[in-house]
């Protein structure tokens, strides 16, 4: 009987123990060990706290329903990506989001990590801008809005973005180009301090 | 390098993937040109904007809720899985029961018969179906072996069927010269019409003496073979003179029968046919019209000679 912890075991070596012997406690090792990157993917996308849960829950069922047929042929955090990706915009071309679309705001005590170092105004201050940054890349095309948010927000190489999304290079840096370009446009009088 | 052309190129500048020929012709540009310089800073201010967006605390209970949620798909497939197991077993059952229960079907009949309304009324006329278009395939596999039914007889309105066959008694003896009782099968007037006065008289005996029309009196030892051959000739002469058609002859190995001839007559000649052989012979049996169906035109006759 294989009692290795699975917190050390890799992202294969999970997913095999999910593949072969249905081990829930390996998959959820999975889903603690991702769900802040998805949870956060699918808040950018969604711009909205329930949305991103229902998009990150959904995004973890269906890479449970469909994981025997990962073949290994990328990592398990680009697959992963892929489907929240095509998750968030799924819920964002369906009639029901558009219909029942609502501008919430960033709750500065649930969502954001808390900095000691600042004062409450400029704690306030920069949530605000954080709204209006929020806000902006709310208002981009899906196509653009999906590489900003992987390269500039999750940190992503052009060759995951090119995976995850399915797009060339050219395609991708022109869209990120683009993406930037239009956000300049709207956070032009915004000013970064940090 | 061109303002437009390092706008376009400024977001890679700032990722660092130029080359490293086009770095310097982009700095060498934005050395002298304050628009395009002004462009990257604002570009590079958004970027930052961007980056810095925090990371947003993942709600309690995400990982749980997304456990829940598989463990109860579990559940309800293990609910559905031998539900629908039992009704793929049903119907199996089904299938096996329903199949042996089907009825084997030997006879199929399609028919597609177009009448037009006005000769419903010539049908009642002349007793004849007129048909416009008329497809009618009979296929059997009976036990009597119909054939498949050629649509000329269709239009006769008859159906073709196998021709009994009747049979007619001979005994070999020539007729005696007592009457014999004629068997009354054709009308009273057809009856008066037959000339057996002459035969009536001359059989008023009681002795019954061998008349053969045809028979040689010769005293061989083999006499009566002789006289046998000859009933033959002379029922096959009866036969053809109707325009009969012999079909066979053959000896018979019975101990009564000597032989058996089988022929085919138009229906209209049995009677002449009956009365030459009356005549002649004397009739054991006399086939009755009766068995025979009036539309058939030709029937089918076996006379068997006996000793």
């Amino acid at each position: 009987m294989n009692t290795q912890d699975p917190n050390i075991l890799g992202d294969e070596d999970l997913v095999r123990k999910v593949q072969d012997h249905n081990d829930l406690y390996a998959f959820e090792t999975l889903v603690k060990r991702y769900q802040s990157k998805i949870y956060n993917t699918c808040y950018r996308f969604m711009g909205d706290t329930q949305e991103a849960f229902d998009c990150a829950q959904d995004t973890f069922v269906k890479i449970y329903t469909s994981i025997r047929s990962f073949k290994h042929l990328s990592s398990f955090a680009t697959w992963a990506y892929r489907i929240a990706v095509n998750t968030c915009k799924n819920r964002l071309m369906s009639w029901e989001y558009r219909r029942t679309k609502k501008t919430r705001y960033l709750s500065q005590d649930t969502l954001e990590l808390k900095d000691n170092s600042i004062s409450p105004d400029q704690e306030i201050e920069r949530s605000r801008i954080q709204e209006k940054v929020q806000e902006a890349i709310n208002m981009l095309p899906f196509d653009q809005k999906q590489v900003i948010i992987l390269r500039d927000i999750q940190q992503l190489s052009y060759e995951e973005i090119e995976k995850i999304t399915g797009l060339r290079s050219g395609t991708v840096k022109s869209k990120i180009a683009r993406g930037r370009d239009k956000l300049k446009e709207m956070l032009k009088d915004l000013k970064y301090e940090m | 390098m061109k303002c437009e052309q390092v706008k376009n190129i400024l977001s890679e500048y700032l990722e660092g993937i130029v080359s490293e020929e086009q770095k310097k012709q982009i700095e060498k540009h934005l050395g002298i040109c304050k628009e395009c310089s002004e462009h990257l800073l604002l570009l590079k201010n958004t970027v930052n904007l961007v980056n810095n967006l925090p990371e947003v605390c993942v709600p309690a209970g995400l990982a749980s809720a997304v456990m829940e949620k598989i463990q109860e798909k579990q559940k309800r497939k293990s609910r559905i899985i031998p539900y629908l197991t039992g009704i793929a077993f049903a119907e199996v059952i089904l299938l096996l029961v329903i199949i042996p229960l089907k009825k084997p079907y030997q006879t199929e009949i399609t028919e597609k018969i177009e009448q037009k309304p006005s000769q419903q009324a010539q049908k009642s006329e002349n007793n004849l179906i007129t048909r416009k278009e008329k497809e009618i395939t009979i296929v059997h596999q009976k036990k009597f072996k119909m054939a498949q039914v050629p649509l000329e007889k269709l239009e006769t309105g008859s159906l073709e069927k196998e021709k009994k066959e009747i049979i007619m008694q001979i005994a070999c003896r020539p007729l005696p010269s007592m009457v014999s009782e004629k068997r009354d099968i054709f009308s009273v007037t057809e009856k008066s019409a037959l000339s057996r006065d002459s035969v009536v008289q001359k059989e008023s005996q009681s002795e019954i003496q061998p008349v053969m029309p045809s028979v040689e009196r010769t005293k061989t030892a083999n006499g009566m073979v002789q006289q046998a051959t000859n009933v033959e000739s002379e029922i096959k002469k009866q036969i053809t003179s109707i325009n009969g058609k012999i079909l066979s002859e053959q000896k018979a190995s019975d101990t009564e029968i000597t032989y058996v001839i089988t022929a085919e007559i138009p229906y209209s000649a049995y009677k002449t046919l009956l009365e030459g052989l009356e005549e002649r012979f004397q009739i054991k049996n006399t086939p009755l019209l009766k068995d025979i169906d009036a539309s058939d035109t030709e029937i089918k006759i076996k006379i068997e000679v006996f000793r």
